[in-house]
């Protein structure tokens, strides 16, 4: 059940919010740009070798770390640095305190405003793949630095739709989804105003948490990845109790 | 003493040991300290982290150390959190080398178990630094 500070607080920043802003554009403007990037890296790809493959989960790794520390050291840290602080007030002071583990549904699509990164993240984490992409494309192979390229673009857009799926209504996908499901369970514990700062910082598949022990729950790396909605390993020394999802979904959406 | 006989941490010995107890206890023996107590209070808002001593700002007190020149945060340990439990202790004690002494242990004891919107007076802040004390 939501708190009267979580509904004002959601009132207050509704009111706010342009009168223009449509969050169907908003996404469609994101994954257009991330689509057509894929494509142009893919048509410069050729003749792929089985080893080059790998790079996609070297990267994948690299990008969970990254996320974790994005997470953990900006988005939840005030940094007197132009452009830093931004995020850390759009994050903590906002998406934080608009939703909690007690409620965390969107009412509108209107929501994913105080969600979603603006389109120029995006283009940012494009341009900052770059320089490993040339570098590891002049020294192994022209291919893995496209792959370099996909693996960074795709993992954006994962991290962006994972996100909008621990942010919707209650339902089947969500629910039985494998990994999707662990990461809703996962970010809705990250969501308990006691554990925001310190727990709980991956938003696409909890390895970093797992590997940094930042994690809520007390299970090995494979019981993280499919750990699902399941409270049962919640670890005993938490400073807070994390509601789930079942709970933070129960009801109907506020209409306020 | 724990079951098992070993000690109670500090953070279980302050939820254990009830703030009414100690005001209790602190106004028998000291009737004279009932009044002039300040309130400090903190809140993560939409236009910022506000925290105030009195209804005013809470002045960050960088003149003694600058741990953080981001402001205030809390509900962890770091920085941000030592500026504010440096700023709340040079306030309530007066004392600039007590509070640069005493942040540290009040950042890890109480700053980092904060939520968004917390409430302190200066008995609650004596009850902890005398728990800190004890221990």
């Amino acid at each position: 059940m939501m708190t009267e500070r979580q509904a004002g607080f959601r009132k207050e920043y509704r009111s706010r919010i342009a009168g223009w802003y449509n969050g169907f554009v908003h996404v469609l403007v994101i994954y257009t740009i991330g689509l057509t990037a894929l494509y142009v890296y893919t048509q410069h790809m050729g003749n792929i070798s089985w080893w080059e493959w790998l790079t996609i989960p070297a990267v994948i790794l690299l990008c969970n770390l990254f996320e974790w520390f994005l997470h953990m050291h900006v988005m939840h840290r005030p940094i007197n640095v132009t452009g830093l602080r931004a995020i850390y007030v759009r994050h903590t002071l906002n998406h934080h305190q608009f939703f909690t583990d007690q409620e965390m549904r969107f009412r509108d699509e209107k929501d994913w405003r105080v969600t979603v990164f603006p389109p120029y993240a995006l283009v940012i984490f494009i341009l900052m793949s770059i320089p490993a992409g040339l570098v590891m494309g002049y020294l192994i192979t022209p291919n893995v630095g496209w792959f370099i390229m996909c693996s960074t673009t795709g993992m954006y857009m994962t991290y962006e739709f994972m996100h909008l799926c621990c942010h919707v209504d209650e339902n089947a996908f969500v629910r039985y989804c494998p990994f999707v499901n662990t990461i809703r369970r996962h970010h809705t514990a990250h969501h308990n105003d006691r554990l925001m700062m310190e727990v709980n910082m991956n938003l696409t598949f909890p390895i970093a948490d797992w590997l940094f022990g930042t994690s809520d729950l007390n299970c090995g790396f494979f019981g993280h990845l499919i750990n699902g909605y399941s409270p049962k390993y919640l670890k005993s020394n938490l400073k807070g109790v994390p509601g789930g999802p079942l709970e933070a979904a129960s009801g109907p959406i506020p209409a306020e | 003493m724990r079951v098992d006989g070993g000690p109670i941490p500090l953070h279980e010995r302050l939820k254990q040991l009830t703030y009414v107890k100690y005001i209790t206890k602190n106004t028998v023996e000291n009737p004279e300290n009932g009044g002039g107590m300040k309130t400090y209070s903190g809140s993560r808002t939409i236009d910022g982290i506000k925290v105030y001593v009195d209804g005013q700002p809470l002045d960050e007190r960088f003149d003694i150390k600058r741990f953080s020149d981001s402001g205030f945060e809390w509900t962890y340990e770091g920085d941000a959190p030592r500026q504010l439990a440096l700023a709340l202790l040079a306030d309530h004690l007066g004392d600039d080398a007590k509070a640069l002494e005493l942040s540290e242990a009040f950042m890890k004891t109480k700053i980092s178990d904060l939520d968004n919107d917390w409430g302190l007076n200066g008995d609650e802040i004596d009850f902890i630094l005398s728990e800190l004390a004890s221990d």
